[in-house]
């Protein structure tokens, strides 16, 4: 690999709450390589979803550079953001967020509204992301047929069904029992060896965390170490 | 832009029966109201049109051209005009002139209040039923002068606060001290004169001891050689003994209409007001529905949604639910609203639930859907988006 | 696009139900054609001399005679006819209601409101322009050439009517004060 995909340089957020000024994240440089699953560990609080949610393009930094694919994420406008979001990048939750009035096939399609395709496209699109995840026979049911672990999926559908580069996940299995989660990192393992995706995952759990090829840790707004998966396995402090 | 499906505005309406029910029926009643206060204006603004026509010249004193109750002109004025303006309508031989007195004398008929209420009553000759083509005898016969007869309006029980039975054909009615006998009723569909009394004029006159006329009403012929108003009104000029000047029937109700304008500000305002409070309940409700997935609509921009196609989707969401609260009050409105008698100062009128008031009353119930969503919408749609998707 | 088809197709289902209701309208009287201003013949360039007073000249007049009067355009709401070439003239001598108090509020002062009828009347005359028919010309006067209510006019012409109160002039020429 030659230029990384995700290029931070003193990446740095802050709010300010009347007189007192919180940075989640400061001075933080980062690469991220095309095709890599990195993993977010860290105690609460640490940052981890405010970078995660800069990278996704929900969030603006206050000072340093957001590269991404070579655009200036941080300078977009607000408009052309979203249209950026919808193109660069899938967003997994931790709560899933399917919206619980759609099918879990209307939730996949909702992405796609957003770019202009025929409707047979459309519809070989959904199928084919559902079948990705393994929940084609489940396309007709509401949110709340389905189990949390079913849930998660169409939601991984949601986020790759329109094809981005990049996945960014908060605690995908955060609420999910271990069998659960187990088989949605199985997924996310798949999804970035075989789909190619660039991965960036936030977790606390060792185990799930230990799918990914690079683990780094936040703390107070700072990388703390970077490590090997193999060997950050080992050295999860958390 | 893109917009979110009109699925899901549609089924977003069914996550709560509740509020669904609360917005529909809400809506439902402030649009009724709005209905019913277009009913009356609609109701009273074309009765008053309706009972002025276009062809019809009125002929009364100078100085009383916004009350023909104050006008007095000579009993030759009839037979004058009938002479000298060429080219009035006729038919069988007879000119459409009608001479007329109107003046709004106490009433007292069937268990109505014994002090009676003041009613026009119009001294009319048969000829008032050419010049005014809107009116018919409906039932019974044109009264006999000297027989103490007299018509009464479709509606006339309704300005005096009695059944319609009391006004039958064949009852008696206490007109300013004397009685008189119901020899027919008149029909004057959404007109202000079914509310009135007609008597003969000779009758009236004597009873009232007046010599005068109030006016004369003529309708233009039609085709070549026709009368124009200027010709009647030259011909009212012409004569500066007999103090007339003419007017359009039409004008001379439009200008009553317009007397009533404040009636009718009073009526919108107070609709106004209760619709108001039908938008503070909305915006109640609307709030309720759409702070409950705050994050849900996060995540919709953080797919790349709009927010102002979100915005769209919830002004569907709600003009959906107002409208069809809108859509069940015009119905019930047609059916119980319409026709609806209601007495004023001038006659009475039936409350008109027609296409403007339905019009008026759908665009109430959009107006509600939309002023009920736009404050809402914005106190959820301006948190940013990461805060957004944080809410429980 | 097509949720807002939708409403408006329901607002327009809802229109045309209710639309039978409305019936016909009231008869119109046929378009006409537009009435042209008085010639400017009519007027006269210089004010004619000896002209009278309406009210002390109405007790002499008899028809036939030639008359020069001079009164003002008014005695009621719209002392002019639209569309026909006829006025009435009244003394100058009647204060007008914005003129007798202070009584300014009246949108149509020079309908001599405050006085009795009677006196308008007697202190008034028909002036009318007419054609070979003996009636009034089709013509506007209201508004041409300063012809207006409370314009102080000077009348040349002959005396069609002297009846009692009723006096009708025929106009050969006007001539208004500017
Ligand atoms: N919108 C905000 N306003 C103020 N403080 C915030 C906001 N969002 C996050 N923070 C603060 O930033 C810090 C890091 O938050 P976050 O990135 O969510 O941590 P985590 O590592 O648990 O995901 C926390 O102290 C949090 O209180
Ligand atoms: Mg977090």
């Amino acid at each position: 690999m030659s230029e990384p995909l995700i290029q931070c340089r003193s990446l740095t957020r802050t709010y300010t709450r009347g007189t007192e000024t919180i940075t989640p994240l400061e001075r933080l440089d980062l690469d991220v390589m095309p095709g890599e699953f990195l993993a977010l560990m860290g105690p609460s609080g640490s940052g981890k979803t405010t970078l995660l949610n800069l990278i996704a393009g929900i969030d603006r930094p206050t000072s340093g550079t957001l590269h991404i694919g070579g655009i200036d994420v941080g300078g977009l406008s607000r408009s052309r953001l979203a249209d950026w979001r919808s193109r660069a990048v899938g967003y997994i939750f931790q709560l899933y967020n399917l919206v619980p009035v759609l099918t879990a096939y209307e939730n996949v399609e909702l992405p796609l509204l957003l770019h202009r395709m025929s409707g047979a496209d459309r519809h070989s699109r959904v199928a084919a992301a559902l079948d990705l995840v393994g929940i084609t026979d489940r396309a007709d049911h509401y949110p709340r047929q389905l189990s949390g672990g079913q849930e998660q999926r169409v939601a991984i559908a949601r986020a790759i069904v329109a094809d981005p580069a990049i996945l960014v996940a908060d605690e995908p299995t955060g609420d999910l029992d271990k069998a659960s989660a187990a088989a949605i990192m199985e997924l996310l393992g798949r999804l970035s060896r075989e789909a190619g995706k660039t991965l960036i995952m936030v977790s606390h759990d060792p185990a799930c965390a230990a799918h990914a090829g690079r683990i780094l840790h936040l703390d107070k707004g700072r990388l703390v170490e970077h490590a090997a998966a193999t060997v950050g396995a080992a050295g999860v402090t958390t | 832009m893109q917009t979110l499906p009109f699925t899901y505005s549609a089924r977003n309406l069914g996550r709560s029966r509740l509020r669904l029910l609360l917005s529909v029926m809400g809506s439902a009643m402030v649009v009724l109201l709005v209905l019913a206060a277009g009913g009356f204006v609609r109701g009273m603004t074309t009765g008053l049109e309706r009972t002025g026509d276009e062809a019809n010249v009125m002929i009364v004193g100078i100085g009383s051209e916004e009350s023909i109750e104050r006008s007095e002109i000579p009993a030759s004025v009839a037979s004058l005009l009938d002479a000298s303006v060429p080219g009035l309508r006729t038919a069988f031989g007879t000119t459409f002139v009608s001479p007329e007195v109107q003046v709004q004398l106490p009433v007292v008929a069937g268990a109505g209040s014994p002090e009676g209420r003041l009613v026009l009553v119009r001294g009319v000759t048969p000829t008032a039923l050419l010049v005014h083509s809107q009116c018919q005898i409906a039932q019974g016969h044109w009264p006999r002068s000297g027989h103490n007869e007299i018509l009464v309006g479709q509606l006339a029980h309704t300005k005096l606060g009695v059944s319609a039975a009391a006004l039958a054909v064949g009852s008696t009615v206490n007109i300013d001290g004397r009685d008189w006998i119901v020899s027919g009723r008149l029909a004057a569909p959404r007109s202000v004169i079914d509310a009135e009394i007609w008597m003969p004029l000779a009758d009236l006159k004597e009873a009232t001891r007046r010599l005068t006329d109030s006016c004369v009403i003529a309708t233009l012929g039609t085709g070549p050689g026709a009368a124009e108003f200027a010709d009647v009104a030259a011909f009212a000029r012409q004569r500066l003994d007999l103090e007339i000047t003419a007017m359009t029937e039409s004008s001379y109700y439009a200008r009553l209409a317009g007397f009533f304008a404040p009636v009718r500000a009073v009526v919108w305002i107070t609709a106004g007001l209760i619709g108001l409070g039908g938008v503070f309940g909305g915006l109640n409700t609307m709030y309720a529905a759409f702070a409950s997935r705050v994050r849900e609509l996060g995540m919709l921009q953080c797919l790349g949604f709009r927010r102002s196609a979100i915005v769209l989707s919830m002004l569907q969401e709600s003009c959906l639910a107002t409208a069809s609260g809108a859509l069940l009050a015009s119905a019930a409105a047609v059916f119980f609203l319409d026709g609806v008698a209601v007495q004023f100062s001038m006659g009475a009128f039936g409350l008109l639930i027609d296409a403007p008031a339905l019009l008026v009353g759908l665009g109430a119930g959009l107006l509600l859907g939309l002023l009920g969503t736009i404050a809402p919408a914005y106190r959820c749609l301006k948190l940013p988006i990461s805060e957004s998707l944080k809410s429980i | 696009m097509f949720r807002t088809a939708t409403l408006l197709t329901l607002a327009a289902v809802l229109a045309s139900t209710s639309a039978c209701s409305k019936s016909d309208a009231p008869t119109k009287p046929a378009a006409k054609a537009a009435v042209a201003p008085l010639p400017g013949s009519y007027f006269l360039a210089e004010a004619p001399a000896d002209a009278k007073d309406i009210r002390a000249a109405k007790r002499s007049l008899k028809a036939g005679d030639k008359v020069v009067l001079i009164g003002r355009i008014g005695g009621s709401e719209d002392p002019f006819v639209p569309e026909r070439a006829i006025f009435t003239l009244v003394d100058k001598a009647m204060k007008t209601c914005d003129e007798g108090s202070d009584m300014d509020t009246c949108k149509t002062p020079w309908d001599y409101c405050c006085d009795p009828r009677e006196q308008i009347t007697a202190n008034s005359a028909v002036v009318q322009i007419v054609g070979p028919d003996g009636q009034p010309l089709k013509a506007v006067l209201n508004g041409v050439k300063g012809l207006k209510p409370q314009a102080t006019v000077t009348v040349v012409g002959t005396v069609s009517k002297a009846e009692g109160q009723n006096v009708v002039v025929n106009a050969t020429g006007l001539f208004v004060k500017p």
